[in-house]
């Protein structure tokens, strides 16, 4: 039995193994998973709040104004908490199942393209310029599908959010961006805003689940969408990061190149 | 009806906001960032402000020290509606030092609530 930082009290699930060897040497790493679990989850609870009071106020004011047009909105906002919510249930159980995640070939220039036009979807009043930067050659990567999709969604739909809260000067762009480099084949969505670097990043990742507004140089919002997508690409073994494409900040992963199709 | 400036970086809720208080009879004006809310109060004669505390690279709390070292400001009635309960981000001293009429927390206060302390906080000033 564990106690996190919260006070919440726990059990793992080896407890019902009845093996005390097995108990032992699978404690250390549960606790850990357990403990970035129960983080995510706070994230994700006070992401939630937000459209759970967009839906109701959004309801209210309806009832209100006698304004049906309304009913649209919630719909739309109801989604938007259901994707946060699917999102979150994919990265635990990708996390639950360890080595055994099924990695595959990915092209990832037709992952961002499908991304690309999952945010262009989700921009109805076309506020941003969606951009698409996949020239060059590299092969596919190891990654699963899925849950790189699902990473780079909630990427672009935070970066997305984020400008809602500002006054750009300039039109404000979101750019999926993939390039070689010497680690691998980067990847990422990037966009016109201040407030994102590497040390406000790395204190996001320390202050997430634990405090409301972890990345508070760029949103107001808890940025669960950020550490879930870190936490996906994490069971993939890379790793997000802060990263630059041509003037436009953002967040990137490294993925090794599929060695299968490299023989063929 | 008073002049209300809304601090609010959620686009969607500071619209619901609007059109709620406008519907109650009051010019509102929008404000995603404490920039924008000090050149509002600088241009118009507000008589209340709600404000968001978690803000984007400055939070409320800056804007209310703001707004209470201006004497012209003075009068203006400040109604904090957040995501942050009630002295979790600022002590209950320092919320009654910087002069904060009501204290919402946002979760839990409906449109209807919103409006009735805006009328009782209008209401008071009258009296």
């Amino acid at each position: 039995m564990f106690h996190n930082n919260y006070g919440i009290r726990y059990t793992t699930h080896t407890l019902t193994t009845g093996v005390e060897s097995v108990v032992t040497a699978h404690s250390f790493h549960s606790k850990h998973v357990d403990d970035d679990s129960i983080r995510l989850l706070l994230a994700l609870a006070e992401q939630m709040k937000r459209p759970l009071i967009q839906a109701s106020r959004s309801a209210e004011l309806a009832r209100m104004t006698s304004d049906i047009s309304k009913i649209a909105d919630i719909e739309l906002i109801a989604d938007t908490g259901i994707d946060v919510i699917e999102s979150f249930i994919l990265s635990l159980k990708l996390q639950q199942a360890g080595d055994t995640i099924p990695l595959e070939s990915v092209s990832l220039s037709a992952t961002l393209s499908d991304v690309a036009h999952m945010l262009q979807k989700l921009d109805g009043s076309n506020y941003f310029d969606v951009e698409l930067h996949i020239a060059g050659k590299y092969g596919p990567i190891m990654a699963h599908a899925k849950g790189l999709q699902v990473a780079l969604l909630n990427i672009g739909k935070v970066l997305m959010s984020t400008h809602g809260e500002r006054y750009p000067s300039d039109r404000p762009v979101i750019a999926l961006a993939a390039r070689k480099t010497r680690r691998g084949i980067a990847a990422g969505i990037f966009t016109n805003l201040d407030g994102l670097d590497s040390k406000s990043f790395a204190r996001a990742r320390n202050l997430y689940g634990r405090a409301s507004q972890p990345i508070s140089q760029l949103t107001s919002e808890s940025g669960a969408g950020i550490f879930i997508a870190d936490s996906l690409l994490h069971t993939m073994e890379s790793n997000l990061r802060v990263s630059h494409y041509k003037k436009l900040t953002g967040l990137a992963a490294t993925f090794l190149p599929s060695q299968q199709l490299t023989l063929v | 009806m008073a002049q209300i400036v809304v601090v609010e970086p959620d686009k969607l809720l500071a619209l619901i906001y609007k059109q709620a208080l406008e519907h109650a009879g009051h010019s509102v004006y929008l404000a995603a960032t404490i920039q924008r809310a000090v050149a509002i109060l600088d241009l118009k004669a507000i008589d209340m402000l709600i404000v968001e505390l978690q803000i984007a690279q400055h939070n409320g709390i800056e804007l209310l020290y703001e707004l209470r070292s201006y004497t012209d400001w003075n009068r203006v009635r400040i109604i904090i509606q957040s995501f942050v309960p009630e002295g979790r981000m600022m002590s209950s001293q320092t919320v009654q030092h910087l002069g904060v009429d009501s204290y919402l927390y946002k979760p839990k206060t409906s449109l209807f609530e919103l409006c009735m302390t805006v009328e009782s906080m209008l209401d008071r000033q009258t009296v």
